[in-house]
């Protein structure tokens, strides 16, 4: 837990309300009929490799997992005074659920800057020692991004939104009961995320019809899978015209079943609303942290002023 | 539970013609949102080694591979979003032997890594910014398509299946206190 001022408190609790809208999203579905495919052309700015994954790995349970991330550089904007690594100390990072995949065929655009790694100036050991000895939220010292060639392909995020709502017509239809939601990764607070999110949860499972809407809690947060956009991502389904904007409509609700074409996205339904019950247990958290740090400090004092006076 | 391959491709054909038969609305945009995105799902069939496809037949009198190329010469949304051609260009495709056998794969991309851009490095479907030229959403995922990745949905060799729900994308980190 660690003490941590007051001041540093109030800051962190005195976030201003920004909902930035992005953009509407459209996701189109294309079959290509020819068997054979013509090399793809990579565009160097905007891609770095392109990846063709099979069905069955998306849709395989074994090949779902979480993605870590830090979010305190999001947070840190909207803050006055409040350093990205105060930030990263307290609430950690934010755990979401991805998917690995496993490409059958995959290119790299090999013209990209970063293909072959840069020369860097070479560094005495005695400095990369120190660097890796200090804890990572003081550095924001990042493991190996995901997708590096090497590395598992992670799909998380609004794409992994987009995927599951395609995932979910397939059999066993499955895609959004196996959801959890987005947490953070310290205990205490992932665990008021939990308790004060649990009414929502559960209305939302009803909502959609669920049978079983798993959430994480302390123990599985590693092993279920939480299908999930995070703060930066938050899709709202805009209602449909004759509904106010933001409302979620109950007709046409009928996931993974006979649709009529006209329910909104799983994804967005179960996360509408979320993210402000996690800002409240954000707070919540951070408050209880430091009235037991006080409690503690109160305690300690008196119990030494004993000793000694 | 794991489904087979050929169940699978079995399911993912009801899946394809249920696309094409009940297409989601689309969303207008919210007052204070000016940008719209389409993304692109393409789907291809990897052949069985069992079960390789034929060599493209010289005979353009097939029938068979007629109905299953047979495409405007032209990108037409109107064309494209039919869904009797659909359903019967996806019928054809079904039929044929390589592709019962075959196993379905999506094309992911992963961005090139770009500082200060919220995407950066992120693995993702061919897509972006619907551009003022675009005739409509599907046209601009099929313009970004074949921008970042070189493949042409537009042609012959490509069905426009239909679509997913749409959805407002919004950056949100809002009150604690």
């Amino acid at each position: 837990m660690g003490f941590f001022s007051i001041s540093g408190c109030r800051c962190v609790c005195a976030c201003v309300d920004h909902i930035f809208r992005l953009m509407v999203l459209c996701p189109y579905v294309f079959l290509l009929v020819e068997p054979n495919v013509p090399p793809l052309n990579l565009q160097p700015t905007e891609v770095a490799s392109a990846h063709w994954v099979s069905l069955r790995a998306l849709l395989s349970p074994r090949q779902r997992t979480v993605e870590y991330q830090d979010v305190s550089n999001r947070l840190a904007k909207q803050e006055v005074g409040v350093k990205r690594w105060f930030l990263r100390m307290m609430l950690g990072r934010m755990l979401f659920a991805a998917i690995r995949l496993i490409p059958s065929e995959s290119k790299y655009c090999s013209t990209i800057a970063d293909f072959v790694p840069q020369e860097t100036p070479a560094r005495s050991r005695l400095h990369t020692v120190w660097s890796r000895s200090l804890p990572w939220w003081f550095t924001g010292r990042k493991s190996a991004p995901s997708s590096a060639p090497g590395k598992p392909l992670l799909l998380w995020g609004l794409t992994l939104g987009v995927a599951a709502d395609f995932l979910e017509l397939l059999p066993p239809h499955n895609a959004l009961e196996l959801w959890t939601y987005p947490t953070f990764t310290p205990w205490d607070v992932r665990l008021t995320c939990w308790a004060m999110s649990y009414p929502f949860r559960t209305a939302k499972a009803r909502e959609l019809g669920l049978s079983n809407l798993k959430s994480t809690t302390l123990g599985d947060a590693v092993n279920s899978w939480s299908v999930s956009t995070p703060p930066h991502e938050v899709t709202h389904w805009a209602a449909a015209p004759e509904e106010k904007p933001g409302e979620v409509g109950r007709g046409g609700l009928g996931i993974g079943s006979v649709r009529n074409g006209s329910r909104p996205s799983g994804v967005s339904v179960l996360i509408d609303g979320y993210y402000e019950i996690v800002r409240r247990a954000v707070k919540v958290a951070l408050v209880a942290r430091l009235s037991t740090a006080l409690v503690l400090s109160v305690y300690l004092w008196r119990r030494l002023r004993g000793r000694y006076i | 539970m794991s489904l087979s391959s050929s169940q699978l491709i079995s399911h993912l054909h009801s899946v394809f013609l249920e696309l094409a038969n009940t297409p989601y609305p689309d969303i207008p945009n919210p007052p204070t949102v000016n940008r719209r995105a389409s993304v692109a799902l393409v789907i291809r069939i990897q052949p069985d080694h069992a079960h390789w496809p034929p060599p493209q037949p010289t005979n353009l009198q097939d029938s068979s591979w007629q109905d299953v190329r047979q495409s405007s010469s032209s990108f037409s949304s109107s064309s494209a979003s039919d869904p009797a051609a659909v359903r019967a260009r996806v019928a054809a495709f079904f039929a044929q032997d390589w592709v019962r056998h075959g196993d379905p794969e999506v094309l992911f991309i992963k961005r090139a890594a770009r500082p200060g851009d919220r995407w950066t490095s992120h693995v993702a479907l061919p897509g972006g910014r619907r551009d003022p030229g675009d005739a409509d959403d599907r046209a601009a995922a099929v313009r970004e398509c074949a921008e970042e990745v070189g493949l042409d949905l537009s042609g012959r060799n490509a069905v426009a299946v239909g679509n997913l729900p749409q959805r407002v994308v919004t950056t949100s980190w809002g009150k604690v206190a």
